[in-house]
């Protein structure tokens, strides 16, 4: 009863909306963090591999397949709009790098290296979010 | 996204771009990729926020409980 009380004069203090989206908040998962980081550790170590344009090729590919990984994982696990929308800003992140190796045969090393440094901070901040959430 | 990452983000584009080392099209497509990682802040922005939420309902729900 005591905690109906509280959340109720919360819910006086607060829109609505917004307090009942923050209590039912999907709780912290081990997966969705898994495959953040990896997104987060492939972009960084492979800055280094930019000079090989069949290995950047494989990399923004295999960059591409993760986030869509992520995406699909997180969609369907109820109250998980938030990660679901950040994971669609990686797959949309990591598809332009994918179609940009697709149609072109000598892409830049300097675009490389950009678009997998944007990748990475898009990635890190993504991570540290998910991180946080609720246990 | 803040402003002054943005504008270190853009700088490091275009000086590429000036420079010559990235193509027309691969300039246009690094543009387009800082605007999704703006979304991408905003998103994590609002996510946090809901974080934050989270803790003070449920240290609130945990202060009655002990109280009562």
């Amino acid at each position: 009863m005591n905690r109906l009380k509280i959340l109720l004069l919360i819910s006086l203090l607060l829109p609505g909306c917004a307090l009942l989206d923050a209590y039912n908040m999907a709780e912290y998962d081990n997966n969705e963090y898994y495959l953040v980081n990896k997104i987060r550790t492939e972009s960084e170590v492979n800055i280094n591999t930019c000079s090989n344009q069949k290995v950047s090729s494989i990399v923004f590919n295999e960059l591409y397949e993760i986030s869509t990984e992520l995406k699909n994982f997180a969609q369907y696990i109820p109250d998980n709009e938030d990660t679901f929308k950040l994971a669609s800003g990686l797959v949309e992140l990591t598809k332009q790098g994918k179609e940009t190796y697709d149609n072109n045969d000598a892409v830049s090393i300097s675009f490389c290296k950009l678009k997998l440094k944007s990748i990475n901070r898009a990635a890190e901040k993504a991570q540290e979010v998910i991180g946080n959430k609720p246990r | 996204m803040k402003l002054n990452q943005i504008e270190h983000d853009f700088l490091e584009i275009q000086s590429a771009y000036d420079e010559h080392n990235i193509s027309k099209e691969e300039y246009l497509n690094l543009l387009q990729g800082l605007d999704v990682e703006k979304s991408i802040t905003e998103d994590a922005e609002e996510l946090a926020r809901k974080e934050y939420l989270k803790s003070l309902i449920t240290a609130a729900i945990t202060v009655v409980s002990v109280v009562s």
